[in-house]
């Protein structure tokens, strides 16, 4: 799949269901919601992509951008790679097996977990703490897209934190373009249950192209599979233990042991750990296990309400993996995974500037100081009634041109 | 190079007032942000801008810090109302304190504050009155990279 430039964000909305409720409104840890005419609009370039407002929206109108299944049929050979939390998914009567074999069925010629990537993500990571002495510490990683995204919107400080490694499943597509490199026409797709891993596949960060023909979802794919009571067969690849526990917050801590790591879960504590490591105040650490759901990416966003359950159904997967700790192919195979055109991001990240007021700084200056009388004028409540997250970002987007000073309620009355 | 600045901001600080301690260079490291000043340059103001705010916090009654920001640099100044620094040749010293034992045992008063924002900044200057008051400026210039 070629690199859309232009695909920034993957959030979608249903305007009709909208009902301007603003629950979405403060939940945006980049304050890139507003509330305009009743309904919610997004500022594409503020998104990471983190799903808090598809989790609170009480009337299910966001919805998360997808590829339709049918693009499979283009290619002769299909693999599919699953989610490292897929096998912690209760899918009722049906065993993990089951599902599997049903999968297959929609016309998928190979099923890899997407933890066997997390497997080599974590070798890599474990060889560049042990033998890299020049790379600033803490090492965040690229592992979950929205903090990536996260850092380049409200944290430019801690851009240089990241690591080179490639995102876990990436490092896993390029591993299987290259093995399958002789089969003519091989689509290679992912099923997602995040958005933010859809926009890490439609335009990947660090990265000329993406190896992935497709993203489905998770929803999608579930009816197809209750629907159609096929039964299918092919190759299927399992991850060890490492690669399913690496979905749960605390579990790459687990793999790290010798190295002074820190799990940190859910975007807003991420961004409160985030300020304080800015201003230097948190002591060292070698790595920060970040991880944007809350418990990790078992509080998946499209698994809303589930993550507890699926917590726990993890750590019961785990515990039946313990005998293997990481995949079969991983053992065998692990110089190949870690070969730098797989391992490696070829392009520098860089923050987006639209966390700036201008890029010109004499009128970034200037709208600074329009912005300071304007907030000193509001009542400084945050309420959200005009439709902006906090009465700042109201003062901001009323110097902007993006919004009357008259929609604040309380201005109103002053007036009248 | 005195031409006039683009943006002047001020903040009050509390002497003693520990758990406080430390917003004031937040906000200007915020406002740096917002607009648009490389990474490396903020870095270097928010540390200084913390020490001198720090130093405030530790040794003074109250104190105002004010951010200048001019096309070339960046200038902050502290101001307080304090006892003033006995022996500044010592001050500047690495891991030479006079802190209060509170201090100490909160973990700041290492004697590391005016080094640190001697290193960090391009210039710095401090005007004392015994009795009366200190005050810190430093600038650190825009124009290069790093």
């Amino acid at each position: 799949m070629k690199k859309d430039k232009n695909y920034i964000n993957s959030i979608r909305t249903i305007k009709e269901k909208c009902i301007g409720c603003t629950h979405c409104l403060r939940i945006c840890p980049t304050e890139a919601i507003r509330v305009r005419n009743r309904k919610m609009e997004l500022y594409d370039l503020k998104c990471i992509d983190c799903g808090e407002c598809f989790k609170v929206c009480p009337t299910g109108s966001i919805y998360s951008f997808y590829d339709n299944i049918e693009v499979i049929k283009n290619f002769d050979y299909n693999i599919l790679i699953v989610p490292n939390i897929f096998p912690s998914i209760n899918f009722g009567m049906l065993s993990y097996e089951d599902v599997i074999k049903r999968l297959f069925s929609l016309g998928f010629n190979e099923i890899w977990e997407e933890g066997i990537g997390n497997e080599a993500y974590l070798i890599a990571l474990q060889k560049i703490l042990k033998e890299t002495k020049d790379t600033i510490k803490p090492i965040i990683p690229t592992s979950c897209p929205a903090i990536v995204r996260l850092l380049q919107v409200n944290y430019p400080l801690l851009i240089n934190n990241l690591t080179v490694i490639n995102l876990p499943l990436d490092i896993l597509g390029n591993y299987i373009k290259e093995k399958r490199k002789n089969i003519k026409s091989f689509g290679l797709f992912y099923l997602s249950t995040y958005p933010c891993k859809v926009t890490a596949l439609k335009n990947p960060l660090g990265l000329k192209s993406s190896p992935f023909n497709g993203v489905f979802s998770l929803s999608d794919i579930y009816k197809r599979l209750m629907i159609e009571k096929i039964e299918g067969s092919g190759e299927f690849f399992k991850s060890g233990k490492v690669g399913v526990s690496s979905g749960r917050r605390g579990g790459e801590e687990d793999f790290l042991e010798e190295f002074k790591v820190i799990s940190i879960d859910g975007i807003w504590n991420i961004n409160k750990f985030f300020d304080e490591m800015e201003e230097e105040k948190i002591p060292y650490f070698d790595y920060i296990d970040a991880k944007a759901c809350l418990l990790g990416c078992v509080g998946g966003v499209f698994l809303k309400n589930q993550n507890f359950l699926l917590n726990f159904y993890n750590q019961r997967e785990e515990e039946k993996r313990r005998k293997s700790l990481m995949s079969d192919v991983v053992e065998k195979d692990i110089d190949e995974f870690l070969k730098d055109e797989n391992l490696l991001l070829t392009e520098k990240i860089n923050p987006r500037p639209q966390y700036l007021l201008s890029e010109n700084m004499d009128i970034a200056a200037k709208i600074f100081q329009e912005v300071n009388t304007i907030y000193d004028l509001l009542p400084k409540f945050d309420c959200g009634s005009c439709g902006a997250p906090s009465c700042r970002s109201f003062a901001e987007d009323v110097v902007l041109n993006k919004i009357k000073l008259t929609e604040c309620k309380f201005i109103e009355e002053k007036n009248l | 190079m005195e031409n006039q600045p683009l943006l002047v901001e001020s903040f009050k600080i509390i002497g003693k007032d520990y758990e406080n301690g430390g917003e004031a260079s937040s906000k200007i490291k915020s406002i740096l942000k917002k607009l648009g000043i490389p990474p490396e340059i903020i870095k270097k103001v928010s540390i200084c801008a913390y020490e001198s705010e720090m130093n405030i916090v530790i040794y003074a009654y109250e104190g105002e810090i004010t951010l200048f920001i001019y096309k070339d640099r960046i200038k902050v100044e502290a101001k307080d109302i304090g006892p003033g620094i006995e022996n500044l040749e010592l001050a500047m010293k690495e891991g030479y304190s006079t802190a209060p034992p509170e201090a100490i045992e909160l973990g700041f008063g290492a004697g590391m504050g005016l080094p640190n924002i001697k290193n960090n900044s391009d210039r710095m200057k401090i005007d004392t009155d015994i009795g009366k008051g200190t005050t810190l400026t430093f600038e650190v210039d825009l124009n290069e990279k790093g």
